[in-house]
């Protein structure tokens, strides 16, 4: 059975923009990470689908690159809020602005 | 903490974006030739019987080197998050 490319683009692109969506209005930091990891794994469906149709499997391979540097992200991301958390009290992204200068 | 009036205010502009963002996603679905090959490839890649098999042989072979940089990465990332941790733990007692 073949799913055609369009169908899982559209998927993508519709993930892509409600993680755009969320990132731009996030007030948490827990929400903003689960936003930045619904855009990486919208790439993650256009490479999959395009491996697909094309009969290469060479997209699958960089899929699973891009789901282990989207861990390592999540890893520093989620130390770094930690460490803010253990600062503040609070990972309210609107009022942090300690990585100003 | 936002104020609804305001909030009000930006409705039109946040509908007009958003059939901007429409027209433009089925815009480029449809005029854009994706170079679909003519005959559809089976699902099932011909020379293996399953897929993973030839993910992991494409990994272990060509993408070797990417793979053991990868692995530098997370080590990096595993060594930076508990430094950052442990920093502030210490901090902390």
């Amino acid at each position: 059975m073949m799913i055609p490319v369009m169908y899982a683009l559209a998927l993508a692109m519709t993930v892509f923009a409600i993680g755009v969506f969320g990132m731009m209005t996030a007030k948490s930091g827990i929400r903003m990470m689960m936003s930045i990891e619904l855009m990486l794994n919208s790439a993650n469906i256009s490479l999959v689908s395009f491996s697909n149709v094309h009969n290469d499997i060479t997209g699958q391979v960089f899929a699973l690159f891009s789901i282990a540097l989207a861990a390592a992200e999540a890893v520093v991301g989620f130390a770094i809020l930690l460490m803010i958390f253990r600062h503040r009290g609070a990972i309210n992204v609107d009022t942090i602005n300690i990585m100003r200068w | 903490m936002y104020n609804v009036k305001d909030v009000m205010r930006l409705i039109p502009y946040a509908i007009t974006a958003l059939i901007f963002l429409i027209g433009l996603y089925i815009g480029i679905l449809s005029n854009t030739s994706w170079q679909i090959p003519f005959k559809a490839p089976s699902y099932i890649f011909t020379k293996y019987e399953s897929g993973s098999v030839a993910i992991g042989e494409k990994i272990f072979t060509t993408y070797v080197v990417p793979f053991e940089v990868l692995s530098l990465v997370l080590l990096a990332a595993l060594i930076g998050a508990i430094y950052i941790a442990i920093k502030g733990w210490r901090r902390e007692r």
